[in-house]
């Protein structure tokens, strides 16, 4: 089952795992306000999602996840694996919803990209870029158990923000090799103690040093 | 700085060092005629730095600016950044980058707030840092 808190990523998965055939994905999408879901929402988002309602495999909770009612829905729903896409903090209570686990994609490579930015700071740093897929636990992006690390490079992307909407738009394609790889007989996610910087939202002086060395190498690309 | 890497994004961080330590310069000059003063500086912490830089970055940053002229807020904020002005020195950007936010938030404000002591204190502290990594880089070049 999938919490997502936007039409465009319950669209965006069920396109990249609905034919997953050992899968039955369900969605959960959630969010404060009736319309803030559905933000941004394409046509084929819409038809997509209106399709899922009607064959019951989306319920909609205008609740934050911390709601009861929506904690609610989520249990009479008795998810086994879940996929979450939302920048909002999960908290333990949701987590524990999940009996197999709670997966998470992150825009850096963890342990070393561990909070706010990972882009902006693994540019900054000359660490190379990626993504993550770990199981959620209590603490913020510590990662303890990683299923998935991927290098992806940006250097051809113009700027910061086309580069992370291009990464966080691959969410389903990550998520399925993470899913691929839990289901594989003797497969453990990595394991570690939780070490790595955290990182916090980046200035406006580095930022700009970030755009410049991203704009930079993509001129060098084309 | 820069995690140690050489090159390009090296030479683009101490670029944009120098044009800060500029416009510094001009916000610290002194009205004509006031008096020399020694500088101030702060106290070496007997606390993890890390955990220094999580309660600056997670609550006090935020809180300050929420409600920039609430003084209670501004007051936390900048006592607790002094003690992170030797950990801003070092190797780690993060240490350096929450002075990077206190200049960009101070710059804003009106004349007598950032004359005000703390406010007067943290930019001349920033100053010292800048110079200390932008001296680091030349003695590397040299």
């Amino acid at each position: 089952m999938a919490l997502c808190d936007s039409l465009r990523a319950v669209a965006r998965l069920w396109r990249g795992l609905g034919d997953l055939p050992w899968i039955d994905l369900r969605f959960l999408l959630f969010g404060t306000g009736p319309f803030a879901p559905a933000r941004g929402a394409s046509p084929a988002d819409w038809k997509t999602a209106l399709r899922l309602l009607l064959a019951r495999r989306l319920a909609w909770s205008r609740h934050g996840l911390e709601h009861p009612a929506a904690r609610g829905r989520l249990q009479a729903m008795r998810p086994e694996i879940g996929l979450y896409v939302s920048k909002r903090i999960c908290r333990p209570p949701v987590i524990g919803c999940f009996p197999e686990g709670l997966l998470n994609l992150h825009l850096g490579l963890l342990p070393d990209s561990r909070g706010r930015q990972p882009v902006e700071w693994s540019v900054l740093e000359g660490r190379p870029t990626g993504v993550t897929v770990f199981l959620l636990d209590a603490g913020i992006d510590t990662g303890r158990q990683i299923v998935l690390r991927r290098e992806v490079p940006i250097r051809a992307e113009p700027d910061l923000a086309v580069a992370k909407r291009r990464l966080a738009e691959r969410d389903a394609e990550f998520f399925r090799e993470a899913l691929e790889r839990l289901r594989t007989p003797g497969f453990r996610p990595e394991t570690h103690d939780g070490h790595g910087a955290r990182h916090y939202v980046m200035s406006r002086l580095f930022r700009d040093v970030v755009e410049e060395r991203l704009s930079r190498a993509s001129g060098a690309c084309t | 700085m820069n995690g140690g890497h050489p090159g390009p994004l090296h030479s683009q961080v101490q670029a944009a060092l120098v044009r800060r330590r500029r416009e510094l310069a001009d916000l610290l000059r002194d009205p004509p005629g006031a008096a020399a003063r020694d500088p101030f500086v702060f106290p070496v912490p007997d606390e993890d730095p890390e955990e220094i830089l999580r309660r600056l970055m997670v609550q006090l940053w935020p809180a300050m600016r929420r409600a920039p002229f609430d003084g209670t807020a501004r007051d936390a904020f900048l006592s607790q950044l002094g003690r992170l002005e030797a950990a801003a020195r070092g190797d780690d950007p993060r240490f350096l980058d929450v002075w990077n936010h206190a200049y960009e938030a101070i710059a804003s404000w009106p004349q007598a707030l950032r004359e005000e002591g703390a406010a007067r204190f943290a930019l001349e502290s920033y100053a010292r840092i800048l110079d200390h990594h932008l001296e680091a880089a030349q003695a590397g070049v040299a």
